[in-house]
């Protein structure tokens, strides 16, 4: 028998989607190398794959295999390698047999926090989404979703947007992602940050793939914040993923007449830890927030009174603004747009100001 | 016999002289009108009849023959009737011989009165401009007189006192009066406005420069009651002006004893036809948006009116006229109007408010985008409404007056007019790029204040205009000869919507 690595191994088990549980199944009695050297003796175990590890079972063919996906931008990680994931390694999580990847491979091993939601989010979710994307990003951790509408899609744009590094895990081989809407999302993450399938490229994506790259997304973070879902969401899943696999699970409040919310309120009823901003997740997870000093800031008098009364009230109207500071509206304004400008605070809809950072 | 007796025809709002000649001849007795008449004039011919003999005349039982001159071009209306049966009574001798330049309008009823004519400050002011010396219109229509200077207008009321005047004796000409515009009793006045001060302030700026305007808001009448106020702050009408927009209401039949003196406020449904829009038909009338010329065209709801509809909008925006085709030729109409605009923030229309908004982002989305092309790019200021209560009774804190508002407005709009003389153009608003680029330089601070907006918010060079353009309305509106800081601020605060924000 020629000399193979174990880490063909698994690309040659990965393939053809023989499903990871299976393989880790045998792997609890066999050593991997068994299943190559007599694949007979678990032809049972195998099930209805079987056939095709077989017909493939050529060491020149799968080393031409990974050139081909190689030349296609694809790099494939196994769990034989050296670089994956720790978090990833762990029992509870079921391991992956190996990772499809396009761009940057390093940041499996950095720290990350996943942040998922319902598909169909109202601007609520979509704001706070949005906010908590950028937060962790801009604190240096990695965010990673999934590659949805709704929530997923918003948190992976806010941490592009602010520079942040970016992993999304998708449901389906790396060419054949969905929804076709986050086609352009997908494109910029495999540049700026990575994008991971469990899934050998062809494999579309199907109801049974979604739980799967839950758990994944689950476990490679230190925490998942599920921002909004409703009392049957998939989101929901991954919280419990979470839970199982030991990991902090974070949730975000919302309005108890919302059915969007449901599911988030529930989860911190049962103890998931309730998100106010971002400093509640570093709080948690022991990280100290970056100091962040406004750079060579001077406010007038004037933009300090407003800012007084923002962070007082938490958001102000433009018409009690005026009235508190005796200003006329167009001397208000240029007051507003300048802090504006300067990202102190944001304009909300119906002409309602608030101070831009969550941030404690 | 032979008489001429001199007339005038409508064109779209237009008025062209027409002459009637009326021959009398031996043979068995008719009347033959000729000269494209339409069936109106055509049976001007039983008015006449009537309206001779119930005066104490005879209608001659001969061959009647009327021509009305130019023969190639279709008559309308009812407006020869009184010309005719002066031709007649001149033609058979019952008066003196028609008077050179006197011309006359005017529909009979059977009993001999006149009545009111639609389209009659057309007929006057293309009289006027013609030199004429004397003008005769049915007493009806003398409200509508007053302000024309140039020819004496007679206004008699009933075919017998329109015949002594033909000969000279009768009535004296309608008194002339100068135009008085200063109105203060407007239905709806910013002072019943409570709060809204951002909304306010930038309907302010609006009127100042004649920007078009979108709001957006809640559902509930806080958009359309600002909307309504909007007249009362917008610059006084000029004489002409006036006289422009009475002429559109004049041919459409909607002058009553006076000519328009407040900037008109049109608001069709989104229901409205195309035709109700634009003008034309059969009757070829003005639409609501020639009826909106020099005032406000307000289209509630916006995303509610079909594609069909605002694509009307788009000549008159860039032209101010609309171009209506008829069989056989095409009728142009004056349709410069202030565009106003609103729409709910989101399909429930509650985001942003109290109450819950029940839509996804991907639902909010796709309705902005029902708002989009052309008409958004002729946005300059996008308001944001709160909802509002309507306080019908005057209460102790009432909140500044619309009279006070349009005061400013008018300072400014008369800083503009300075500026832009002789250029065609009167308000910052219409300012092409070239003006744009000579009046409207930001000074050193404004400058980097701009650039700061730019990168920040994303600016296209389309919104950098506009910008440009509101600020100096607000700068006008501060009396300031430069454009400041906080003016481009300002500005930058009431930047309209960017495809796809």
């Amino acid at each position: 028998m020629m000399e193979i690595s174990e880490s063909l191994i698994y690309f040659w088990l990965s393939r053809t989607y023989v499903g990871a549980h299976k393989i880790n199944a045998i792997a609890r009695s066999a050593p991997i190398k068994a299943i190559w050297e007599e694949p007979e003796r678990f032809r049972q175990a195998l099930g209805d794959k079987y056939g095709e590890l077989v017909r493939t079972r050529s060491r020149d063919f799968l080393c031409g295999q990974l050139e081909k996906l190689r030349g296609e931008g694809i790099g494939v990680m196994t769990r034989a390698n050296p670089s994956f994931p720790e978090r990833l390694r762990q029992k509870e999580v079921s391991p992956p047999l190996a990772l499809y990847y396009m761009g940057d491979s390093g940041l499996l091993s950095t720290d990350s926090v996943a942040i998922v939601g319902t598909r169909a989010c109202s601007s609520y979710g979509q704001n706070v989404a949005q906010r908590l994307a950028s937060g962790i990003a801009s604190e240096g951790l990695t965010v990673v979703s999934g590659l949805a509408t709704g929530i997923d899609g918003y948190a992976l744009r806010a941490a592009l947007d602010s520079g942040g590094k970016v992993i999304t895990v998708v449901a389906s081989g790396l060419d054949k992602i969905t929804p076709v809407s986050n086609t352009a999302l997908f494109e910029e993450i495999s540049e700026k940050g990575l994008a991971v399938s469990e899934l050998p490229p062809g494999t579309e994506a199907m109801k049974f793939t979604f739980p799967e790259r839950n758990r994944l997304i689950a476990g490679l973070t230190l925490g998942t914040v599920v921002v909004e879902a409703p009392e049957k969401s998939g989101a929901l899943l991954t919280a419990e993923f979470a839970l199982e696999q030991g990991r902090e699970l974070f949730a975000v409040p919302g309005n108890v007449t919302s059915p969007r919310s449901a599911g988030t309120n529930a989860l911190i009823a049962d103890g998931a830890k309730l998100v106010r901003g971002v400093g509640d997740i570093l709080s948690e997870l022991g990280i100290k927030p970056r100091v962040r000093e406004p750079d060579g800031m001077n406010f007038t008098d004037a933009e300090c009174a407003i800012i007084r009364i923002l962070q007082r009230d938490g958001s102000a109207h433009f018409d009690s603004l005026c009235d508190c500071l005796g200003l006329k509206p167009y001397e208000l304004t240029p007051l507003l747009v300048g802090l504006e400008l300067k990202d102190v605070i944001i304009r909300l809809p119906a002409n309602n100001y608030a101070i831009k950072d969550l941030i404690k | 016999m032979l008489s001429k007796v001199s007339s005038f025809g409508l064109r779209g709002i237009d008025a062209y002289p027409v002459e009637v000649e009326t021959d009398i001849h031996s043979g068995l007795p008719g009347t033959e009108i000729v000269g494209l008449p339409d069936a109106a004039t055509k049976e001007s011919k039983e008015r006449v009849k009537s309206a001779l003999k119930n005066s104490g005349f005879v209608f001659p039982p001969k061959n009647i023959t009327v021509n009305l001159a130019p023969a190639d071009t279709r008559k309308e209306g009812s407006l020869y009737d009184l010309p005719i049966a002066l031709g007649i009574l001149a033609a058979t001798g019952q008066i003196a011989a028609a008077p050179e330049d006197f011309p006359v309008v005017g529909e009979l009823a059977l009993d001999g009165t006149l009545r009111k004519v639609r389209g009659v400050l057309p007929v006057l002011i293309s009289a006027a401009a013609a030199g004429c010396k004397r003008i005769m219109i049915p007493a009806a229509n003398a409200g509508e007189a007053a302000y024309i200077t140039g020819p004496e207008i007679y206004a008699p009321a009933t075919l017998k006192e329109a015949a002594a005047l033909f000969c000279g004796e009768g009535a004296a000409p309608v008194a002339h009066r100068t135009l008085e515009t200063e109105r203060s009793d407007y239905a709806e006045d910013l002072k019943y406005v409570k709060g809204q001060y951002a909304a306010k302030r930038a309907l302010e700026i609006a009127a100042a420069g004649g920007h078009n305007v979108l709001m957006v808001g809640p559902p509930g009448g806080g958009k359309t009651m600002l909307a309504r106020c909007l007249p009362s702050i917008m610059p006084e009408l000029t004489l002409e002006e006036a006289l422009e927009t009475s002429e559109i209401y004049s041919v459409a039949g909607l002058l009553d004893s006076d000519i328009i003196r407040e900037r008109p406020f049109r608001s069709p449904h989104h229901t409205a036809s195309r035709i109700s829009m634009t003008g034309g038909g059969t009757s070829a009338r003005p639409g609501e948006i020639s009826l909106a010329h020099n005032g406000v065209l307000f289209l509630d709801e916006l995303p509610e009116y079909p594609r069909s509809s605002l694509e009307i909008l788009r000549q008159p925006l860039e032209d101010g006229v609309i171009t209506v085709s008829r069989a056989a030729r095409s009728v142009t109409y004056p349709a410069d109007f202030m565009l106003v605009a609103s729409m709910n923030p989101c399909p429930c229309g509650h985001y942003g408010t109290d109450k819950e908004c029940v839509c996804t982002p991907a639902q909010i989305q796709k309705y902005r985008a029902r708002v989009s092309g052309p008409l958004l790019d002729r946005i300059d200021l996008r308001i944001e409404a709160d909802n509002v209560t309507y306080d019908e009774i005057s209460s102790d804190e009432t909140a500044e007056p619309s009279s006070a508002v349009r005061e400013r407005v008018n300072r400014a709009r008369k800083i503009q007019q300075k500026r832009l003389e002789g250029s065609g153009v009167y308000c910052n608003a219409k300012m092409n790029s070239a003006m744009t680029r000579e009046y409207c330089r930001p000074d050193a601070e404004g400058d980097r204040l701009l650039k700061s907006a730019f990168d920040k918010l994303g600016l296209s060079a389309r919104a950098y205009t506009r910008i440009l353009k509101v600020a100096r309305t607000i700068a006008d509106l501060a009396e300031s000869a430069d454009i400041r800081a906080e003016h481009l601020s300002e500005a930058i605060q009431y930047r309209a919507f960017e495809q796809g924000t």
